[in-house]
């Protein structure tokens, strides 16, 4: 004799419309004796119901203008990034402009020109990465499981970020107090690099760790999140 | 409820997808028409995912850019629907993490939604992928990449939880 919870999968296979009609009569019979099985059957009906009826709500007031300037935005999202990274790369540039004698700049610019052009491909191909992630690996097995997986190595990749990006500016400070130059002022250089380095250590601490966390508690890794 | 018929079928798929590789206008027409047929049922997905409807919008939003973007490489593996549920499941997990602890859900926390919040990722992901009309049970489990008969235990194991949810306070 088959048990309440084969029943309950039986109930939840006829509220979506898969149930064999074999199956139709001996599950009748049992709901006819069984009040806990009876009231499972009120429970989903009445859970997909108000469901249907939140998602219909939800259709009828979206402000389907807002996701359409949202879709286009995000399709522009390339230009904001590489505005950003030229941003970046002037940033840069300032600090070796200001921290270096007048008649030394032009030479010194076109000297560290080649590193720039490193830093925004290496930027643009990390954007170009993170941008495809929603779409990366999407069709691979387990869903669930593979996006847990990558959640797990995004939040140790965070953790350990957040104390090389902590490092650097450490470093960069040290170097723009104590550093000795000749031919450039190292408090300019040195201090204007540890700002933005600053930043991006501010980014990881205050938003990407948490974040990554509660969505590592969401999928279940709840020890991983609080390590 | 009754069986439900697939939003896209398999000749709207095809042409979607020679619209793509044809480019140009007629690439902006599949792409449009893409968004048109799971605009609807993606925000009723990520509804029930992030319990808010503005998260909802913003998944629904970053789900389309995706598959737009994506369409070129999409490889046929999976039918064009899947593929566009497992994005939109993806992008409505992230969007609720960007939601700080404590943030109120939209509307404040009541009944169901309360309940649903709580559950964590995987059965509220059974639970709204089985309230989304159009999805048959061999779609849900394609889109979880779960074999076809886990799914029904899958749904029974997420209700319980929901029953218990429902229970809290």
């Amino acid at each position: 004799m088959a048990s309440c919870e084969e029943f309950q999968v039986a109930i939840e296979k006829r509220l979506h419309g898969a149930l064999g009609e074999a199956e139709r009569a001996p599950l009748d019979e049992h709901l006819a004796r069984c009040e806990r099985c009876q009231a499972y059957e009120a429970t989903a009906r009445g859970a997909e119901a108000v469901m249907e009826a939140q998602a219909r709500e939800a259709v009828a007031q979206a402000d389907w203008e807002r996701v359409e300037r949202g879709i286009r935005g995000g399709v522009h999202a390339s230009v904001r990034m590489l505005a950003t990274q030229v941003f970046f790369a002037a940033w840069v540039a300032g600090m070796v402009w200001l921290s270096t004698p007048a008649p030394l700049r032009g030479e010194r610019l076109l000297r560290t020109m080649p590193s720039m052009v490193v830093l925004v491909v290496l930027v643009a191909f990390v954007a170009a990465y993170s941008g495809r992630r929603l779409t990366a690996l999407v069709d691979r097995g387990e869903m669930l499981e593979t996006w847990r997986q990558l959640v797990l190595a995004n939040l140790l990749w965070a953790r350990r970020m957040q104390w090389a990006t902590a490092a650097v500016v450490a470093f960069l400070l040290y170097k723009a107090f104590a550093g000795r130059a000749t031919t450039f002022d190292p408090t300019v250089f040195y201090g204007g690099l540890a700002v933005p380095v600053a930043g991006v250590w501010f980014y990881l601490r205050r938003v990407k760790l948490p974040r990554v966390a509660r969505e590592a508690r969401d999928l279940g890794l709840t020890d991983e999140a609080r390590r | 409820m009754s069986a439900r018929p697939p939003l896209l079928s398999s000749a709207e798929e095809a042409e979607i997808l020679a619209g793509v590789k044809a480019g140009g206008a007629a690439r902006r027409a599949a792409s449009e028409r893409l968004c048109r047929a799971l605009g609807e049922p993606l925000l009723a997905l990520c509804l029930h995912l992030t319990g808010r409807r503005a998260d909802a919008e913003d998944a629904t939003q970053e789900a389309l850019v995706a598959v737009d973007r994506g369409l070129p490489s999409f490889r046929g593996e999976a039918r064009l629907g899947t593929w566009a549920y497992r994005i939109a499941l993806r992008a409505a997990l992230h969007v609720r993490a960007r939601r700080r602890d404590g943030e109120p859900l939209d509307p404040e926390p009541r009944g169901l939604a309360a309940a649903m919040a709580r559950l964590p990722a995987e059965p509220r992901a059974v639970l709204s992928l089985f309230a989304v009309e159009g999805l048959s049970h061999a779609e849900i489990a394609a889109i979880l990449g779960v074999p076809e008969g886990t799914v029904w235990p899958r749904l029974h194991a997420a209700r319980r939880l929901l029953v218990e949810s429902l229970g809290k306070k």
